[in-house]
């Protein structure tokens, strides 16, 4: 346990912990406030009505519990891929990890436990991210001239607690995706880029593969939120993969997320137990 | 605990491969306990490399390795958590300070009593500037945290690498009391480095190592008093004369001209010995006008390497002992 509190302490004081949240909760609270008051002043200008989608949804509740767990999960999944590549990344770049190595520690455990420390930090993210973005939904709200009698929903309430939960799971996968890539390339650079890379590869290959890409960790993530059979946009990832009708079931999907997981783990686990260490 | 006969370190026929490049080619050392080591080689002469091995961050092709009389090997991490390392370059989290790098590295390995955190900081040197960032500190600071890092768990064994990098002079002489004092109290020190006159001071052994083999090992006295040189001056015209008296009490390879016309000899004995040559010479009437004596782990290292600089040519200005008669 002292190597998971350790790794917990040592994300909690590193700058990029609090980069990666503060932009994940800036941009959210930027587009949901942005949003409440461009409403209200088309409103008072007597224009909109030729959008696709309202943008009053972003701010009405108790929808938009599911567009801040969207976006949470969306761009959130993104930036924990940036983030598992960081500190996967920095303990080769730094030579953290050749210190503990030749203290006599499992470089097996030591990944793995790592990894444990990531994931409850994003954790901690998804949940300070949602909270910030309900908070600044009611600001929106009010800027909007929109009720909040939705906000109590205990229909949606009730249901936000599993909902969290397996948005965390999506977003650790994304998050494991990008720490076994910067183990493999023991490099944080290298890592950040290839994950960029794989992230946008994937959504660019959607257009031509759909049947491949389905299986892929970024479209199982988002794939494996989707709350109901009938919403094929609204309730997933969001991003570049929003669950479309190729998507996978969201039951079946989860169980490729674990696969993603698990696959990610074991691959940079073994790969840090086999690796010659230099530098 | 130690191995047969009082040896803390032990490599067998250690082999490791680069493609084609033997970095190790079958090394075989012998550490005895209880003493400083000096480590030395050339650039590429597979020092880092055995380093790397020892603290279980490659895997020989190759051999055997016995730490503290255990053999080690890929698997027996457990042998580690008496060993204390410093390889290469010190490692840290720039954005931690050097109290929380100590406790974040005491967190891996072998636990480490909270107290000792502290007591390291003192040894090393940092206790003023313990809780300021890693990311500001130079590299000599940089150098004592890793010092203090390796003493973390109390080590039996103590593998250095290059420790007096970036060091200031008080630095290097309090590091190398510190190496002496940790030999004294029955703990093992091992140093790699490429600072001769550095090992020359601290090591009680030393052993030299080129192109991945060993080529000498032992007592540091013992190799020196081989590698004694006594420089004689006498008159030029003396010279053939000189030659031919110490040439019956010296083989030949023993004794070389340095300097004809300014009638100066070489000769390869202890330099205690030095004034049986002065009585020798004086003996047939030839008097000795100046004579200097050293021994020069340099020019030993040089000859065991197939460095350039040969013994006599390079003897003046050498950072070996010398004394002008």
């Amino acid at each position: 346990m002292r190597l998971f509190f350790s790794g917990l302490r040592k994300l909690v004081r590193r700058p990029a912990t609090w980069v990666t949240v503060g932009v994940l909760i800036g941009l959210l609270a930027l587009i949901i406030i942005a949003v409440g008051a461009g409403v209200n002043a088309r409103t008072a200008r007597g224009g909109g009505g030729a959008s696709a989608v309202d943008p009053k949804i972003l701010v009405t509740f108790p929808g938009a519990y599911d567009r801040i767990l969207q976006f949470v999960t969306g761009l959130g999944g993104l930036m924990a891929l940036l983030y598992g590549a960081a500190i996967a990344g920095s303990e080769w770049g730094w030579g953290t990890l050749k210190s503990a190595v030749a203290r006599g520690e499992s470089r097996i455990r030591y990944t793995l436990i790592s990894f444990a420390s990531v994931s409850v930090m994003i954790a901690f993210g998804i949940l300070l991210t949602f909270g910030v973005g309900v908070i600044a939904a009611i600001v929106g709200a009010h800027l909007a001239n929109v009720s909040t009698a939705g906000l109590s929903d205990s229909s949606t309430l009730n249901d936000l607690p599993l909902r969290l939960i397996k948005g965390w799971f999506a977003v650790v996968e994304e998050g494991a995706l990008g720490f076994a890539i910067a183990t493999l390339a023991r490099s944080q650079l290298a890592g950040i880029g290839v994950g960029i890379a794989f992230y946008f590869g994937e959504g660019f290959a959607t257009l031509f593969l759909p049947d491949v890409v389905k299986y892929l960790p970024f479209s199982v993530a988002n794939a494996s939120l989707v709350t109901t059979p009938a919403t094929t946009t609204g309730a997933g990832g969001g991003g570049l993969f929003s669950a479309t009708g190729n998507a996978l079931p969201a039951d079946q999907a989860a169980l490729f997320v674990a696969v993603w997981l698990i696959g990610a783990l074991v691959v940079a686990a073994f790969f840090a137990d086999r690796a010659e260490i230099a530098g | 605990m130690t191995g047969n006969g009082g040896i803390a370190l032990a490599t067998h026929g250690l082999r490791k491969n680069y493609g084609s490049r033997h970095a190790l080619d079958g090394l075989d050392l012998s550490v005895p306990a209880g003493v400083v080591y000096g480590f030395l080689g050339p650039n590429g002469a597979g020092k880092t490399t055995t380093m790397r091995v020892l603290t279980g961050l490659i895997h020989p092709d190759g051999g055997k390795v016995e730490i503290l009389g255990q053999p080690f090997k890929r698997g027996d991490r457990h042998r580690l958590f008496r060993v204390g390392a410093l390889v290469e370059s010190p490692s840290f989290y720039p954005y931690l300070s050097a109290r929380s790098n100590l406790r974040e590295l005491a967190a891996s390995g072998a636990p480490v009593p909270a107290k000792r955190i502290d007591e390291v900081l003192d040894l090393a040197g940092l206790t003023d500037r313990a809780n300021d960032k890693v990311q500001g500190y130079s590299l000599g600071m940089k150098q004592r945290l890793g010092i203090a890092a390796a003493l973390l768990s109390d080590p039996d064994l103590l593998l250095l690498d290059e420790p007096a990098n970036g060091l200031d002079p008080a630095g290097i002489v309090a590091m190398r009391d510190t190496l002496k004092a940790l030999a004294a109290s029955g703990k093992t020190v091992f140093v790699s480095s490429h600072l001769l006159a550095e090992i020359q001071v601290m090591a009680d052994v030393v052993g030299i190592v080129a192109s991945g083999k060993l080529v000498r090992e032992g007592p540091l006295k013992e190799l020196l008093a081989l590698q004694g040189v006594v420089k004689i001056r006498v008159q030029p015209d003396k010279v053939d004369a000189a030659i031919s008296t110490l040439g019956a009490e010296f083989p030949a390879e023993r004794l070389t001209e340095s300097d004809r016309d300014e009638g100066w000899l070489s000769v390869r004995i202890d330099p205690d010995k030095s004034e049986a040559i002065s009585q020798k010479l004086a003996a047939a009437s030839i008097f000795v006008s100046g004579m200097e004596s050293g021994t020069d782990l340099e020019m030993l290292f040089l000859e065991l390497t197939g460095g350039k600089a040969e013994g006599e040519g390079s003897f003046v200005g050498l950072s070996g002992k010398g004394t002008a008669a």
